[in-house]
């Protein structure tokens, strides 16, 4: 058991061509800093840490044109250690073609005595390869760490936006349940009492026809002021007018504050249920926002479907604005982020100190 | 008042709320200038043929069962039945958009209401006779609406905030160094918003003409209606 564990330590790991690229050109680069720093500051010194670069640049390249090919076209195993090994064994290798170049190179230009220890041994190249595969190790452990924990965050991220979504799915389930009541029962029934009483009027005393009158007119009153559009606003009901009642219905909370405009263009009245009342949902938040966080004198909306069916929603006000990075998420961005997200969208704020706020959503049909 | 000698109007009703549908029944049955022909909960039981075929017109809820058709498109429905039927939609839902709902070429003969128990039967036999000789109200109900549309003036809230800002400062009569500068941004980025928002004040500018000053002159026009 802990053997296993001690040689999963060891290897093998699945090869990152760019790591093993960044790490073996550090390790040459140190390896030939004396060179570097043999020359005379200046001009003649920066030349040759470029050069001493691009030298340290051959092998790793090498190594991991390597690591990349073996890990695209392998046949063999990859969760053997003792293939591992031998593709580590023959990576290194290349070392022994490549360092007489580079010491003929250091020798001639620098007059620098470079040696590869792995070239003048066996004993030496196994050293060097232990070294190798120990570096490996570490290398790919801490990527694999990494790597594990991005994925764990990633799902973690995942899951919050699914809460999320499911959220705002459930909410919308208990508005609609509600916004029916209030349509089918609540306000059915105001009607029909009133009707009731409509047909005993007449019938009896002029007082009591008076206050028959009084209570059919208070019926009516609430049935059609308020619970008309508290409906509409609950779940709207795409159907009867689309989103532009929606949205028109909606402003009229808002009369007293501030203007609204309105502009759907007739493909994105088409759009389906889902999208409508994300659309809906999304302008509902920025209104108040445009009321909280102002108030602006007038707030324009626009909703357009491109050729390519790509849908943007515009909501734009003359508010006081804010600087970008003090504009806060609060819960109406919340609701925002949630249902851009359910419609697969890209969101954009743009707002300058006393120059309004301008929130642009797309998103594909 | 019937007039001797004319037939009563035959009219279908469709109306999901059965008590609803029980008392208005009752107070359109006084009347002796209709006939109900049907009175029905859903859509499914009022497409009946044969029935549609001899009615002058029908009275239909627009919110009917959930998951079967709405009202208006009931009444297209009855319509492909008998091209002559006189539809009426009534609805606690507000009818003023209810209009676009249904085809161009077959809104002759359709009338639109908000439910109100302040109407009496006199109410209901005008706009339900008068639908089924084929003159509805779709024509005003559709003028009714229009409100919130977006005027001329909110081609201001096509610029961004920043747009809004460059050019307020240029309307000041500040250069785009000065501009950039004022803002901490730099001079080709400012140039650039300042062509985007020429072209978004001016969509059909001349070329030639003097594009700054006419944007400025358009821009300080749009402030002063916003």
């Amino acid at each position: 058991m802990w053997l296993r564990k001690a040689l999963s330590i060891i290897g093998p790991y699945p090869y990152n061509p760019t790591l093993i690229f960044l790490f073996f050109t550090a390790f040459y680069f140190s390896r030939f800093i004396p060179v570097i720093i043999d020359q005379p500051k200046g001009l003649m010194r920066y030349e040759t840490a470029a050069i001493v670069l691009s030298l340290s640049v051959i092998p790793s390249f090498f190594f991991a044109l390597l690591a990349q090919l073996v890990q695209k076209y392998r046949r063999w195993s990859s969760s053997n250690l003792l293939f591992y090994f031998l593709e580590v064994s023959f990576g290194q290798s290349v070392i022994i073609f490549s360092a007489p170049f580079i010491r003929k190179f250091l020798k001639s230009r620098y007059d620098f005595d470079y040696q590869a220890p792995l070239t003048l041994t066996p004993g030496l190249f196994f050293g060097s390869l232990t070294i190798v595969i120990i570096a490996l190790g570490l290398m790919h452990r801490a990527e694999r760490t990494v790597v594990n924990r991005l994925f764990a965050a990633n799902e973690l991220v995942s899951k919050l936006e699914l809460d999320r979504q499911e959220l705002v799915r459930a909410d919308e389930a208990v508005r609609q349940q509600t916004s029916r009541f209030l349509h089918d029962r609540v306000q059915s029934d105001l009607m029909v009492v009133a009707m009731e009483l409509k047909a005993t009027a007449g019938k009896s005393t002029e007082e009591i026809d008076a206050v028959i009158e009084g209570a059919i007119s208070r019926l009516e009153r609430t049935r059609t002021n308020d619970l008309k559009d508290l409906v509409q606003i609950l779940a709207p009901n795409f159907a009867v007018g689309g989103l532009t009642q929606a949205i028109q219905v909606l402003s009229k909370q808002y009369d007293t504050s501030m203007k609204i405009e309105i502009q759907v263009d007739d493909k994105s009245e088409l759009l389906d249920q889902r999208e409508l009342l994300g659309l809906f949902r999304i302008i509902e938040q920025s209104l108040i926002n445009s009321l909280v966080h102002g108030p602006a004198n007038r707030t324009v909306i626009t909703v357009n479907t491109n050729s390519l069916g790509v849908i943007e929603l515009v909501v734009s006000d003359d508010g006081p604005g804010a600087l970008l990075t003090n504009v806060k998420s609060g819960t109406g961005s919340a609701v925002i982020d949630s249902w851009v997200s359910i419609l697969h969208g890209k969101k954009t704020v743009d707002t300058v100190p006393g120059h309004g706020y301008r929130l642009v959503v797309n998103f594909p049909a | 008042m019937t007039t001797l000698g004319m037939r009563p109007t035959k009219l279908i009703y469709v109306e999901n709320d059965s008590a609803l549908r029980r008392i208005l029944g009752q107070m359109l049955g006084q009347s002796p200038e209709l006939d109900i022909v049907g009175s029905f909960g859903n859509s499914d039981e009022a497409l009946d043929r044969s029935l549609v075929r001899k009615a002058d017109v029908a009275l239909i809820d627009f919110a009917l069962d959930q998951n079967g058709l709405n009202g208006v498109e009931l009444g297209i429905a009855l319509r492909n039945i008998n091209e002559y039927i006189g539809i009426v939609i009534y609805s606690q839902y507000s009818v003023s958009q209810m209009v676009a709902r249904v085809p161009k070429d077959m809104r002759s003969g359709w009338s639109f209401f908000d439910k109100s128990a302040d109407m009496d039967l006199d109410d209901y036999l005008s706009v339900i006779k008068k639908t089924s000789a084929g003159k509805g109200n779709w024509e005003e109900v559709s003028a009714q609406h229009g409100e919130n549309v977006v005027s001329e003036s909110a081609i201001f809230f096509l610029l961004t905030p920043r747009q809004r800002s460059i050019m307020s400062l240029s309307a000041q009569g500040k250069n785009p160094q000065d501009i950039a500068l004022s803002l901490d941004l730099s001079y080709s980025y400012v140039r650039k918003e300042l062509s985007r928002a020429y072209a978004v004040l001016l969509p059909d500018a001349d070329q030639s003409s003097d594009l700054k000053t006419t944007a400025v002159l358009k821009f300080m026009e749009l402030m002063r209606m916003s």
